[in-house]
């Protein structure tokens, strides 16, 4: 039966290799297409158009043809403290939301990995949320921080603290979408950590407790640094994933009290589609890209120096 | 053995095959594939008005024979006029659409919209004098008329008979005693707390909400007899109208007569569980309450600043031709006549609290006897529609920097004159910003 299995791959194998070798590289091609075409018109022309159209005072809702600007639409992002605002928003949410990403998702799962019973109750516990729709968990928590009828304000009350509008509060509006958004996508971070975790051959801890080195010694000279290069990885993905910020917000609080929820990207939102200023709205989005593309090959570099070090 | 690379090859061969017709039968589905007899209406109806907007077509649909008046229900809010937008910039516009009339101003200048005919209009027997003033007049852009309003919905106060009654609050003819200044509203505030024993005795939702913030605020202001110029190089506005409408409203969310943090589902939650007796929102929450089988009454939201101008926040759904490059005669006479259809069948749409435009049907004996529709009916001949402006409106910019601005103010985080010049402010930007056309 097993040989008869080889011989049978062994066919198969020779059969592939002997077919020439242009033949080969044109149904490769063919394999590519479907995600070349969708590539081509939904990534790489609505770019181009983008940049096209941001010299241009395109209207949304008009059907006259765009007159190009030069470069009006720049000098204008530029001088627009809105602009400013939501960047200066979108960064702070950058950075409330990607540290506990990280941490607490290490945390999850160094807990999870410590071999407690049920360990897939926890695994799911933790990563369930990350199924759910931005849509969902945006009305799951807005009921939760309701100040009248809220469960978070009605649990306050009992130990006689006074709640307040979190989501109404500029004080507290971004901090409260944050730890909304915590809770909904700890899981994915949790499980790249949990995967690197149990990677890590059992054969070094085994030599570590030989030596001696307790629990904590093998954690922070074991565990840590080997996953190393995961959160390297995690953080670059989370820092892209929090800088794109719209579906919550949009939900939650449209962008307030007073601004200060307002994303970078609602407000290309906004200018384009709100108040049909796709020109305008490009180069805003333009300026966007291009400080995010500085900051990741800043981050890219640091990364390699530190490598070599 | 040989039959293998022949079935590989033809497998590859049907995929392929596959891939191209699915791909050829994508490029099908453009205008020329509807039938000419079908006609396409866009509109935002969900819930309980979309089962009677659907009703409305259906018997239209039924009174024009081999005709098919398709509807595409897509959400409300601000994606809705961005497809609109996007459908009539592209060519493939629908045959009829919906917009509110507050948002006219945003699409009939910039080319989008076909302006309607009237001569033809008068052929179905619709014209200026089925109309209310205000409406037939906010439908005129650049001196034609771009929108036939379906209804007029207002900002009103409801109230719950039952518990009126209960304090003996209600004259003979079952309606509250006329309020004067806003000492006398939050008076009828704390009778109804009274009453039910509750925290409040106001419902009015407005939290993280800037349409119902403005739809109050709007209402109060325009009762100062003045309005605002949006259309010269800064904001144009009465200071102390405006300090007024909003002082008046942070009073009135004081935290004992009304809430000062309710949102809009649960100030409404409260009057429907009559926790409160009165509820400032708009007519279209006039079939949740009923449905609800609670004792209803309602009224047009009283003048509290002594001035004697009777006046209301509204809009109007109103159908529009989306622009069409080069328009098909015959559907669009079937737009046409499918329109003058559901105005003259608005009845069941007046039963879900909007007042319908179509003043020969609010003058039959079957409105008059809708209640309390009625009693609020009169809104539609003074309300006041949204400022026009390319930023105004439903869903508008605008509406957000109304409450981000003004919001503040009620939640008593700033004061009245700081929260009204930054709107000030945000509005000069949101001016200097807008779209040249």
């Amino acid at each position: 039966m097993t040989s008869a299995t080889l011989t049978n791959k062994g066919a198969t194998t020779k059969a592939v290799t002997t077919r020439p070798k242009a033949l080969r590289s044109q149904s490769g091609l063919l394999y590519v297409l479907p995600f070349f075409v969708t590539f081509v018109l939904f990534l790489l022309w609505p770019l181009i158009y983008g940049i096209w159209m941001s010299f241009t005072d395109r209207d949304l809702a008009a059907g006259a043809e765009p007159e190009l600007v030069g470069f009006a639409n720049y000098a204008e992002a530029l001088t627009d403290p809105m602009v400013w605002t939501t960047f200066g928003n979108t960064v702070l949410f950058t950075v409330m939301t990607t540290i506990p990403l990280v941490v607490l998702a290490l945390a999850a799962a160094l807990l999870v990995n410590m071999g407690l019973p049920g360990q897939w109750v926890w695994r799911m516990a933790f990563f369930v949320p990350y199924l759910l729709a931005s849509t969902v968990v945006s009305l799951f928590w807005e009921w939760l921080y309701n100040p009248e009828l809220g469960l978070i304000n009605s649990v306050l009350g009992v130990f006689g603290i006074e709640g307040r509008s979190w989501l109404q509060d500029p004080d507290f509006a971004m901090a409260a979408i944050a730890v909304a958004t915590t809770w909904w996508t700890l899981g994915f971070n949790f499980l790249l950590y949990l995967a690197a975790l149990q990677n890590i051959p059992s054969t070094v801890y085994e030599a570590a407790s030989i030596d001696g080195a307790g629990r904590w010694r093998q954690l922070f000279s074991i565990t840590l640094p080997l996953l190393r290069n995961i959160t390297m990885l995690i953080l670059v993905l989370q820092v892209l994933a929090s800088l794109k910020v719209f579906d919550q917000i949009f939900q939650m609080t449209a962008g307030g009290p007073d601004d200060s929820t307002r994303s970078i990207l609602m407000y290309v939102y906004d200018t384009g589609f709100t108040n049909y200023r796709l020109g305008y709205a490009s180069a805003i989005s333009y300026i966007f890209f291009a400080i995010i593309l500085i900051l990741s090959l800043l981050q890219l570099r640091f990364a390699r120096r530190s490598d070599q070090s | 053995m040989s039959k293998w690379p022949d079935t590989r090859l033809s497998r590859r061969r049907v995929l392929q095959a596959a891939g191209l017709s699915a791909l050829l039968a994508g490029c099908g589905t453009g205008p020329a594939a509807r039938s000419t007899r079908e006609i396409v209406f866009w509109h935002l109806m969900t819930g309980g008005d979309g089962e009677r907007m659907n009703a409305i077509v259906t018997k239209a649909d039924a009174d024009m024979p081999d005709t098919e008046i398709k509807q595409v229900v897509l959400a409300w809010g601000a994606p809705y006029y961005t497809k609109l937008a996007m459908s009539a910039a592209g060519g493939r516009a629908p045959d009829l659409g919906i917009v509110h009339m507050s948002r006219l101003a945003g699409y009939a200048p910039g080319g989008l919209l076909d302006p309607w005919d009237l001569d033809r209009l008068a052929r179905y027997g619709i014209s200026e004098s089925t109309f209310t003033a205000p409406t037939w007049k906010s439908s005129i852009v650049n001196g034609k008329v771009y929108a036939l309003a379906l209804d007029s919905h207002t900002f009103v106060a409801f109230f719950n008979t039952e518990l009126a009654e209960k304090g003996g609050l209600l004259d003979t003819g079952g309606k509250l005693p006329e309020i004067r200044s806003l000492d006398d509203l939050k008076r009828l505030g704390r009778e109804f707390k009274k009453l039910t024993g509750h925290k409040y005795g106001i419902s009015y939702g407005f939290l993280g909400d800037g349409a119902q913030l403005w739809r109050l605020f709007w209402t109060f202001y325009t009762q100062h007899g003045t309005t605002f110029d949006l259309t010269g190089d800064r904001f144009v506005y009465d200071a102390d109208a405006f300090g007024e409408s909003v002082e008046t409203m942070r009073s009135l969310v004081d935290g004992e007569v009304a809430s000062n943090s309710s949102d809009y589902a649960t100030a409404s939650s409260w009057f429907l569980g009559g926790d409160t007796g009165l509820a400032f929102s708009g007519v279209w929450e006039l079939p949740q309450y009923q449905d609800a089988k609670m004792p209803l009454g309602a009224m047009p939201i009283p003048n509290l600043f002594g001035t004697d101008v009777d006046s209301t926040w509204g809009d109007s759904h109103t159908f529009v031709l989306p622009h069409q490059d080069n328009p098909d005669e015959q559907r669009r006479e079937l737009a046409y006549e499918a329109v003058s259809k559901i105005l003259k069948n608005s009845l069941p749409w007046g039963q879900a609290g909007h007042t319908p435009a179509y003043q020969p049907v609010v003058n039959t004996p079957e409105f008059k006897a809708l209640r309390p529709n009625n009693d609020y009916a009169v809104t539609a001949t003074y309300l006041h529609y949204d400022p026009p402006s390319s930023f105004t409106g439903s869903a508008s910019s605008f509406m957000d920097q109304f409450r981000n601005s003004i919001q503040n103010a009620l939640t008593g985080q700033t004061s009245v004159k700081d929260a009204v010049a930054t709107f000030a402010e945000r509005v000069n930007v949101l001016m200097s910003k807008a779209v040249q056309r």
